[in-house]
């Protein structure tokens, strides 16, 4: 599964358009991730414990979407765009969509 | 067998046996008293977390700087020109990272919004996860043996977590690899 974010994949002819794909998720810290985010915005800077998370989260919703894109049976996904969005306190929504496309064999 | 005692007084007989420090950080006779101590208290801590904080911000320039120098050849643009690509070898790249400011600067932001115009510091924050973000993703890139990056995309979003606020840089873009 080849995932890009323009409308082409270099190299492919794409012979058929099979429609939008998306996958999301809602992802939250454990709280002893929260306590050490806590200190560690004493001093300011990255915040490690966030930065994993949502990296992680990313990786989830990548995987939903490509297990969508199997499912109708596609060779790529292209126009892929993402969104992040807080939900609430200590969780984070993750979304990935794009277009599932077919190669000319 | 024991009987349960008065919380409060049980609290009391604890604090009781506490170490100095810790009487001076949260004893007090009267209420004021507590007051007085800990908005002095908050605002020590505060500005050893600023001072320390300031340290971290210029290190990490410096870091950015030693980075981003050996990752020159990796050409990025926002464009979905791949005329002169191989094939077989574009795929999605992402670089992302969450920063936040330590409490005091945030503290003085709050005052400083009220006035309105730059707020320097966010200002200088935003730009610093976004080289961040894109330095993570020229060095997945150039992890992967692509040269190029077309088509990059950055978000910025707030993440509220239980105790602080952070905002989260992203970078993404499609690496491919040019023909040579």
């Amino acid at each position: 599964m080849i995932i890009t974010n323009i409308e082409k994949v270099p190299g492919k002819t794409i012979i058929q358009e099979l429609g939008l794909v998306q996958g999301s998720t809602v992802r939250g810290k454990h709280i002893g991730k929260d306590i050490g985010a806590f200190f560690k915005g004493l001093v300011g800077g990255e915040i490690k414990g966030y930065s994993e998370l949502l990296v992680e989260g990313r990786e989830e919703a990548i995987g939903r979407m490509k297990k969508e894109a199997e499912a109708l049976g596609a060779d790529a996904i292209v126009n892929v765009r993402m969104t992040t969005s807080s939900i609430t306190g200590g969780a984070a929504e993750l979304m990935v969509y794009g277009t599932a496309v077919k190669f000319d064999l | 067998m024991k009987k349960p005692g008065d919380p409060t007084q049980e609290l009391q007989q604890a604090l009781s046996y506490a170490p100095d420090w810790v009487n001076f950080m949260f004893g007090g006779e009267t209420l004021s008293d507590m007051m007085f101590y800990n908005v002095l208290q908050v605002l020590a801590v505060g500005l050893a977390g600023w001072s320390l904080a300031a340290w971290f911000e210029r290190r990490h320039l410096r870091s950015l700087s030693a980075r981003e120098a050996p990752l020159q050849h990796i050409s990025v643009n926002t464009c979905k020109n791949t005329a002169h690509c191989e094939p077989e070898a574009s795929t999605l790249l992402i670089g992302s990272v969450v920063m936040a400011h330590d409490y005091f600067r945030t503290l003085i932001i709050t005052f400083k919004s009220l006035v309105g115009g730059n707020i320097q510091p966010y200002e200088r924050l935003v730009q610093r996860g976004r080289r961040e973000a894109l330095i993570r993703l020229k060095e997945e890139a150039d992890l992967l043996g692509l040269d190029k990056l077309v088509n990059v995309r950055f978000i910025t979003s707030s993440i509220s977590g239980r105790f602080l606020h952070a905002l989260e840089m992203v970078a993404y873009g499609t690496g491919v690899r040019t023909q040579r």
